[in-house]
């Protein structure tokens, strides 16, 4: 199913929730929605539900106009991050509610919904479970309910509300390689929100990025991750470090070294920002090699990469450093140099 | 004697932050039993003076048969009304904001706190046939005041407090959510409040028409003025154990309440198993 979304808003009060967001979901994609907690990822995926109006804009699912639709009528699969799981109804009737709902010419026979039922129990793997209550079930196991309770009205997309945002980590993990599976096996067309940048990096096709009631970027997680388009989406993805800088002649100079900056050389001269990845700090063991005067204060080795924290010398910035398994590490206090692979630089906004 | 106490206190103390478990028992059973239990001892032992014989024969009286049947289902009918008129008021009062809600939401509990014999007479007042709304009604062959009719208005009025305030918390508990996973899933706002939103509050509202029902039967000041106390018609139970006691009929009024209390024991113990069983699903996760 393909749907599109052009010039949506919405506002609560004066609070403006979304403005203007416009954005294509292929069939068969599994999109994710990121953004930090009131960016309007969660309000846009409750207009695409039908459980929020918007002010203005339109909806469409393969070509057909849904703005008006109804929630009950749109067909789609919604899994709260709470699960919303019918407590007074055991787990096969909580996934039998979309079917027994249904008016009566198009509701399956009884015999039918349970065939159904247990397949879908089989599907998210509690089988055995359809006569517990909700309240008999762990964490993971209520929101595979919940998303067999989606599934049972074979909707045309799946929208998830951070579906696993109320799970341990573990648990987490498993269940987004699981659903990421079960997407696939599916053929379903899914949109998940998450403010987790590593869930929607690992899971989905496309992330968008959201800040502030609009789309700041969409591509998939390795262009948004290499080479992300603004100061938010660098900032919002991965960890990096923020360092001030005055950008000329197409070079931004932090400190007294100047690195190539990838901004309009005519821009003429102004402050800007410039971020760095840990992954891409090299550090030069003599204090007298080319790159930022940096002293190391402490040092994680303890896991898969080495993280090292240094603080300029000229600034007080501190600045994280990542490197691989393996590499020696020098020892707290000594000064190095720092040189950078990559770095992006944005404009400062002005304040 | 050392012995048992001990192995006694430890199987039954269960660690805790606040202590006293030994302490608040002794003190709810002692409460209970002078409070509830020893008034409750003494009436049943009252009517034992008229032997088996002599209760059946005041109970089976026709007058009291008649007024125990007016008592009773006047009470029912009022906690029927109040369940379903004090769940749309909880339902109002939780869901919508609007100017003068707290005024409202105060106003609810008037009927607790009104002295009921003033109630009764502003209710009379009010359906009289000549009074403020009786006058219409009258015209109409509508006849309130006097009637069976103005006795379940009266226990309808002291009785809505109780579903209102039974219910309005676990409404206000109740997560949006729910709904509006229904409504995904393609239910009706019908289909969504009986099988969604009824089921959870069900427990409330049985607990609020228990609450509002056995309140309604021993309902005595708002009622003998509206009910006009005519004997075999609208004369309440309540009522006629005061008429016997006037007459020195103390053995006689206590079987008549006797009656009453295994009836209410009885309408109360079946609401607790509805209500026990409308909670199973919470019995299930324990």
């Amino acid at each position: 199913m393909s749907i599109s979304i052009t010039g949506l808003v919405k506002s609560f009060g004066h609070y403006a929730a979304l403005r203007g967001v416009d954005l294509n979901v292929r069939p068969g994609e599994f999109l994710a929605l990121l953004g930090p907690s009131g960016s309007g990822k969660t309000t846009l995926l409750r207009i695409l539900s039908g459980l929020e109006a918007p002010d203005a804009g339109r909806l469409t699912i393969d070509g057909a106009d849904i703005s008006h639709q109804r929630a009950r009528d749109r067909q789609m699969g919604f899994v709260f991050q709470h699960y919303a799981l019918f407590r007074h109804m055991t787990v096969a009737e909580n996934v039998a509610f979309g079917l027994r709902v249904k008016p009566r010419a198009q509701r399956p026979a009884n015999a039918e919904i349970g065939e159904r039922v247990d397949s879908l129990l089989r599907l998210v793997q509690l089988e055995r479970m359809g006569d517990r209550y909700p309240a008999q079930l762990s964490g993971g196991q209520r929101q595979r309910v919940a998303l067999a309770r989606a599934l049972a009205i074979e909707p045309r997309v799946l929208l998830l509300d951070e579906p696993f945002g109320a799970l341990d980590a573990k648990v987490r993990k498993e269940l987004r390689r699981w659903l990421r599976g079960l997407h696939d096996e599916m053929g379903l067309t899914s949109i998940f929100v998450s403010h987790d940048q590593e869930e929607a990096l690992e899971l989905a096709d496309r992330v968008a990025v959201m800040s502030d009631g609009r789309i700041a970027q969409i591509g998939t997680p390795l262009e948004i991750y290499r080479n992300p388009a603004n100061a938010f989406v660098c900032e919002f993805l991965g960890n990096t470090n923020r360092l001030d800088c005055v950008i000329e002649n197409g070079r931004a100079a932090i400190g007294d070294q100047l690195f190539y900056a990838s901004v309009p050389a005519d821009a003429g001269r102004l402050r800007g920002i410039a971020y760095v990845r840990p992954e891409d700090c090299e550090l030069r063991p003599s204090a007298d090699a080319p790159g930022l005067k940096a002293k190391v204060v402490k040092v994680f080795a303890a896991g898969p990469t080495t993280r090292i924290e240094l603080r300029r010398l000229e600034s007080d910035e501190v600045i994280e450093a990542l490197l691989p398994h393996g590499a020696v590490a020098p020892q707290p206090g000594t000064e190095v140099a720092l040189g950078f692979r990559q770095l992006r630089v944005f404009p400062a906004p002005n304040t | 004697m050392n012995g048992p106490i001990t192995s006694l206190t430890t199987g039954w103390r269960q660690p805790s932050v606040l202590p006293g478990f030994g302490l608040t028992l002794g003190y709810t059973l002692t409460y209970l039993g002078l409070i509830v239990l020893l008034p409750l001892a003494a009436l049943i032992l009252r009517p034992a003076e008229l032997g088996w014989v002599g209760f059946w024969e005041v109970v089976s009286a026709p007058r009291v048969l008649a007024a125990l049947k007016v008592s009773f289902g006047a009470a029912f009918v009022g906690a029927c009304i109040n369940a379903i008129f004090g769940l749309l008021t909880a339902w109002v009062l939780v869901r919508y904001r609007f100017p003068l809600k707290r005024l409202i939401d105060a106003l609810v509990d008037l009927p607790f706190a009104l002295p009921t014999a003033v109630a009764g007479i502003a209710l009379t007042t009010l359906y009289a046939p000549n009074g403020l709304l009786g006058q219409f009604l009258e015209p109409l062959g509508i006849k309130v005041a006097f009637t069976w009719t103005g006795i379940a208005l009266a226990l309808t009025f002291i009785g809505l407090p109780f579903v209102v305030r039974t219910v309005q918390p676990v409404l206000q508990d109740l997560e949006r959510e729910l709904e509006e996973a229904a409504a995904g899933l393609g239910a009706t706002r019908l289909q969504t409040f009986f099988r969604v939103i009824l089921p959870a509050i069900a427990p409330a509202l049985v607990t609020g028409f228990a609450l509002a029902f056995a309140r309604a039967v021993g309902e005595y000041g708002s009622v003998i003025f509206i009910a006009g106390n005519m004997p075999m018609s609208t004369e309440i139970a309540p009522l006629l154990i005061v008429i016997k006691l006037e007459q020195y009929d103390y053995a006689g009024a206590a079987a008549i309440a006797v009656v009453m209390l295994g009836f209410s024991f009885v309408m109360l113990l079946v609401l607790n198993l509805l209500q026990r069983w409308a909670r199973r699903h919470e019995r299930a996760g324990a």
